[in-house]
């Protein structure tokens, strides 16, 4: 039966049919490559807007290379369009679930909007690609939006040696050693935290009215305060000002009007703490 | 490795899309065709020219040829109402293949008959019947018994009976209207060529009321399986074939009712056993015969001589009916396959067998796979959802739209369905049948033609169609 079949016409034109489709699938019809390169030449010299066009033009021939649509994503990231970019990272993870530069996309959306991104992810990349200053700049966010500041801040300072993040380092650490507005240079590390030996009350409240030790005896204390929050005008309350230098003057303005006490209900960032000190270290 | 999926994923998208438009085009082409061919012969029917043809001396006699193997349900019904048929000359040649039910004995009981040594011309080599059986006052009817060979061996045991010059298959579980002959000769005689097969339409008697051979009321079936099929052979009949038979290139005809000529089939060699579907094979042979004779013929498909058959009503008949048709066609196409792409055959060598080769018969793993594996595709993410939501068009839409053009054509021609509800039933199943009914019966006819693959080449040969009903009749 096999020989007299491979003689057949019907099997040897299905055969001929089916070898065609596969030589338009993989030779004859336009491929993407050529305007995928353009479009990553463009990119890279950051015209954005002609590299998106050329490369939707090779998405159009071929919707599946997971490359690609990672490319689309960030050229779309950096128009500024996260939506866009979102659809395009999610499309390339769907086809090839390992794609690292989608993944770095995807988080990078995500800490651009405040965020979290997934730390364990990136240190997995972070091990594949060690040094690199990409994945370097996007751990150390997701450190920082995960509250582990030092962490984050160690990598900010090897990122210092680096010519493109070398600006968006040194703020990131301003910011997180609450410098921004100081002129004092940047720490090498944080400094370590010591609990007093012996707990002191420095303050109570009882019998109607407020007090506070001094050398040793109790003296009614007269509260006149200010409630001190992140909603600064012209900033969202998520995300107040960083520079130490707005603290200052607030702190110095609640001094003037004879504000003796200031009440502060969440944490603020860390320039206000050392304002604060400043303050009170030239007040008292 | 995901990446070398996708590739092979790209690659068998590219073989569905070529798949689907290609398919829809030539449906396309058929419809209009057929839509012409179609309203054209109405034009003409109008006429009744069929009057001309029963009253005229000169029409050719016809010998209907019925096989029947353990039909002793039907069979005397069949006679009756084929002994009433609205033709001048015929003769009726019930071929008992050898039967193991009381079938030989109710057709003795019913008209008397009685064994004759009459004379038996072995044109086709058949061998002697065991016995003819004969009755001087029934003088249209012969019934032969013939050792159990198979639908072929009877249906040549037939011809070689036959003292006409045309003779008619006719399945032993059909009814045929009573003017069904004579339109069915009308292309034959109406001709400048010769007219070796004159093919018609076979309808779902499912549902009706069937009385002394005769429908006497005309309803449709009640269960989903039955009104899809429904559907399907409306949609066959009447955009399919009248539009191969306008090109002069028709590959397929019913075998339930279907007039051929009959020194052509004997000079062809006869109906063959090589394949499951004689019926088809028959037509490849004529093809053969009359091109290496250079012969001009025509072998005509015309949509009004009805014949009326019960259809399989449970999905395990369906599937089987399926698988069969398929394997046959499967085989009957690469039997002759030096048809294939030889401009000798004309449009059936170069546009029809391969259409049949490749979109029907081997096309229909090419779609089952497709009915699997394109969603696959779009889950893992090989196809973006614009081209997903085109191929769900191609395929569920367009073959709705081709459905229900073939529902309204019926209405507009044939009018066989005359209720309003009926239609609005039949257009709802127009629908109905390309989600889920189409993709199931397209899996049963991929496994009929793997089952040709997997070597499977004589499978219940000679089981036909009504056979698989059983008790269909007399109800």
């Amino acid at each position: 039966m096999g020989i007299s079949l491979l003689r057949n016409r019907a099997i040897l034109g299905g055969i001929l049919l089916l070898t065609l489709l596969g030589c338009w699938e993989f030779w004859w019809k336009p491929q993407y490559r050529p305007y995928y390169q353009s479009g990553q030449a463009q990119y890279l010299r950051e015209d954005y807007a002609k590299a998106l066009s050329s490369l939707k033009t090779a998405y159009a021939i071929e919707p599946n290379a997971s490359e690609l649509v990672t490319l689309l994503g960030w050229t779309h990231f950096k128009l500024r369009q996260p939506e866009k970019a979102r659809y395009y990272f999610q499309r390339a993870l769907k086809i090839e679930p390992g794609n690292e530069e989608a993944y770095l996309g995807m988080a990078a959306l995500e800490l651009n909007r405040g965020g979290k991104a997934e730390t364990a992810g990136l240190e997995r990349i972070m091990r594949k690609r060690p040094g690199d200053p990409d994945v370097m700049s996007l751990l150390a966010a997701a450190y920082v939006q995960d509250g582990k500041n030092s962490l984050g801040a160690n990598l900010y300072r090897l990122l210092l040696a680096d010519k493109n993040y070398r600006q968006n380092a040194s703020e990131a650490l301003e910011e997180l050693f609450g410098l921004q507005g100081f002129s004092d240079p940047i720490p090498s590390s944080f400094a370590p935290l010591t609990r007093a030996e012996n707990t002191r009350v420095p303050f109570r409240a009882t019998e109607n009215s407020m007090w506070r030790q001094e050398s040793g005896n109790w003296q009614k204390y007269y509260v006149a305060g200010v409630n001190f929050g992140p909603g600064t005008p012209g900033f969202f309350g998520s995300d107040p000002p960083v520079d130490g230098k707005v603290y200052s003057t607030y702190l110095q303005q609640t001094w003037q009007m004879n504000a003796n006490v200031m009440r502060v209900y969440t944490l603020l960032p860390p320039s206000f703490y050392r304002a604060f000190k400043d303050a009170t270290e030239a007040g008292s | 490795m995901h990446d070398i999926l996708l590739r092979v994923l790209d690659y068998t998208n590219t073989v569905f899309l070529f798949y689907f438009v290609a398919a829809n085009i030539v449906y396309t082409i058929l419809m209009i065709l057929s839509l012409y061919t179609v309203s054209l012969h109405a034009i003409w029917a109008r006429h009744k020219p069929y009057k001309d043809l029963a009253d005229s001396p000169v029409t050719p006699p016809v010998a209907l040829i019925v096989p029947a193997h353990n039909e002793e349900n039907a069979i005397v019904q069949t006679v009756l109402s084929l002994l009433d048929l609205n033709y001048p000359e015929k003769e009726i040649l019930v071929v008992d293949d050898g039967s193991t039910d009381s079938t030989v004995e109710r057709l003795i009981e019913k008209f008397q008959l009685r064994p004759l040594d009459l004379i038996y011309r072995e044109s086709l080599k058949t061998g002697r019947p065991k016995a003819i059986y004969h009755n001087p006052e029934w003088p249209q009817l012969f019934v032969l018994s013939v050792k159990h060979g198979g639908k072929p061996h009877a249906l040549n045991s037939g011809i070689n009976m036959a003292r006409s010059p045309y003779f008619c298959t006719v399945d032993a579980d059909c009814i045929i209207e009573s003017d069904a002959l004579l339109r069915l000769m009308a292309p034959v005689t109406q001709s400048t060529e010769e007219t070796v097969v004159s093919g018609g339409i076979v309808r779902i008697a499912n549902g009706c009321t069937i009385k002394e051979g005769r429908i006497t009321k005309l309803d449709l079936p009640k269960t989903w399986i039955e009104l899809c099929q429904t559907v399907e052979y409306i949609r066959t009949f009447l955009f399919g074939r009248p539009g191969w038979s306008a090109l002069n290139a028709t590959f397929i005809t019913s075998g339930a009712f279907c007039l051929l000529h009959k020194e052509s089939v004997i000079k062809a060699g006869g109906f063959s056993r090589d394949t499951v579907t004689e019926d088809i094979d028959m037509i490849a042979s004529l093809r053969h015969y009359m091109a290496a004779h250079k012969r001009k013929y025509r072998i005509q498909f015309t949509t009004d001589p009805i014949c009326w058959t019960e259809a399989p009503r449970t999905v395990k008949m369906l599937a089987r009916q399926r698988r069969r048709w398929q394997l046959g066609l499967t085989q009957t196409i690469l039997k002759n396959q030096n048809m294939m792409f030889n401009p000798k055959y004309g449009l059936t060598g170069l546009l029809s067998m391969p259409f049949h080769a490749y979109l029907e018969a081997l096309g229909c793993v090419v779609e089952a796979l497709g009915t699997v594996l394109i969603p696959v595709s779009y889950v893992v993410g090989g196809m973006p959802l614009s081209m997903f939501l085109v191929f769900m068009f191609l395929a569920i839409g367009y073959g709705t739209l081709l459905s229900m053009g073939s529902v309204v054509l019926e209405e507009i021609t044939l009018r066989r369905y005359p209720k309003l509800k009926h239609v609005m039933i039949l257009m709802a199943y127009a629908v109905l049948e390309n989600i889920g009914y189409r993709q199931m019966v397209t899996i049963f006819r991929a496994q009929g033609v793997l089952q040709y693959f997997a070597g499977r080449k004589h499978w219940e040969t000679v089981h036909h169609k009504g056979l698989e009903v059983a008790g269909a009749h007399g109800n």
